[in-house]
């Protein structure tokens, strides 16, 4: 099934919001102190078992990949400001700069291709993903309780 | 600069081998406790204080929006088997898995358009992402010897 641009758009639009509202609904608790703080009482919070450890290394080198891969694209595509998004993702979140650079990304394709189709998937790839995001959501609310 | 397909390819493949001595070198810790109670033990301890639930937020919805543009790509370039690099974000690691499909991709791309180069990049562009890698890494090794010390 073609699957538009608008459609993609609005998907990531969604994760962005959900992502910030996950986010920061948890970094909230360190608000109180100060922004000097608060970076050390999060970056300590993250260290405290393998597991913390093991995510933290594992965001930061996917973050590596996908900011090559931006940087190639927003330079191919004439996206500007492309290292504004690794500063939002160091100081807001990673899972909420990537979504919006998603979304100028296909706006920068439309302006180059005036198809509004932002490319096909078959119905078990919408069903996975659709599975995906419940089990993201469901584990977000998990967080926040 | 334009950057050729292959120097990217090595970089990406560099990044997954190191992502995976960066991830598997905590997650070996839980390993004993089998496939079941390793998956147990880990998502339990992602959830033990907010920085740690966030950063767990933040992967996953991170990898939901980029894995949703794997597949428009695997499904525009032809590129087989993409639910994989998904079971293997989970069983592995987002950043193993990642940064493989980004190599097939460049294959997939080459055998579409023999041009070599995968693109351009400014110098400051390649200054900035060699400086991020330093940093990523040497945070890496501290992190490291925290859980084997």
């Amino acid at each position: 099934m073609n699957v538009s641009r608008r459609a993609v758009c609005q998907v990531y639009g969604l994760i962005a919001v959900l992502a910030l509202v996950g986010t920061w609904g948890n970094n909230i608790a360190y608000l109180p102190e100060g922004f000097v703080s608060f970076q050390r009482t999060f970056w300590g919070g993250t260290l405290v078992n393998p597991s913390s450890r093991s995510i933290t290394v594992d965001i930061f080198f996917f973050g590596l990949a996908i900011f090559a891969w931006m940087i190639m694209e927003a330079r191919r595509l004439g996206i500007r400001y492309v290292w504004l998004y690794v500063l939002v993702s160091m100081t807001v979140a990673t899972s909420v700069a990537v979504p919006v650079f998603m979304i100028n990304r296909e706006r920068a394709l439309a302006s180059r291709d005036t198809t509004s189709i932002a490319g096909t998937l078959s119905r078990s790839d919408v069903a996975g993903l659709i599975a995906m995001a419940i089990v993201m959501v469901a584990y977000t609310v998990v967080t926040l309780l | 600069m334009s950057i050729s397909r292959r120097i990217l390819c090595q970089a990406y493949g560099l990044i997954a081998v190191l992502a995976f001595f960066g991830t598997w070198g905590h997650n070996f810790v839980y390993v004993h406790l089998g496939f079941f109670g390793c998956q147990g033990a880990m998502w339990r301890d992602s959830l033990i204080n907010p920085a740690a639930r966030s950063n767990t937020v933040d992967v996953a919805f991170f990898g939901l929006a980029v894995f949703i543009c794997m597949i428009l790509e695997a499904r525009r370039l032809g590129m087989r088997g993409i639910w994989i690099y998904a079971l293997f974000f989970i069983i592995v690691g987002i950043s193993v898995s990642g940064p493989i499909f980004m190599i097939n991709r460049e294959r997939a791309l080459a055998a579409l358009d023999a041009n070599a180069s995968a693109g351009t990049l400014r110098r400051s562009d390649v200054v900035g992402l060699i400086l991020g890698a330093v940093v990523v890494i040497t945070y890496t090794i501290v992190l490291l010897y925290m859980t084997w010390s």
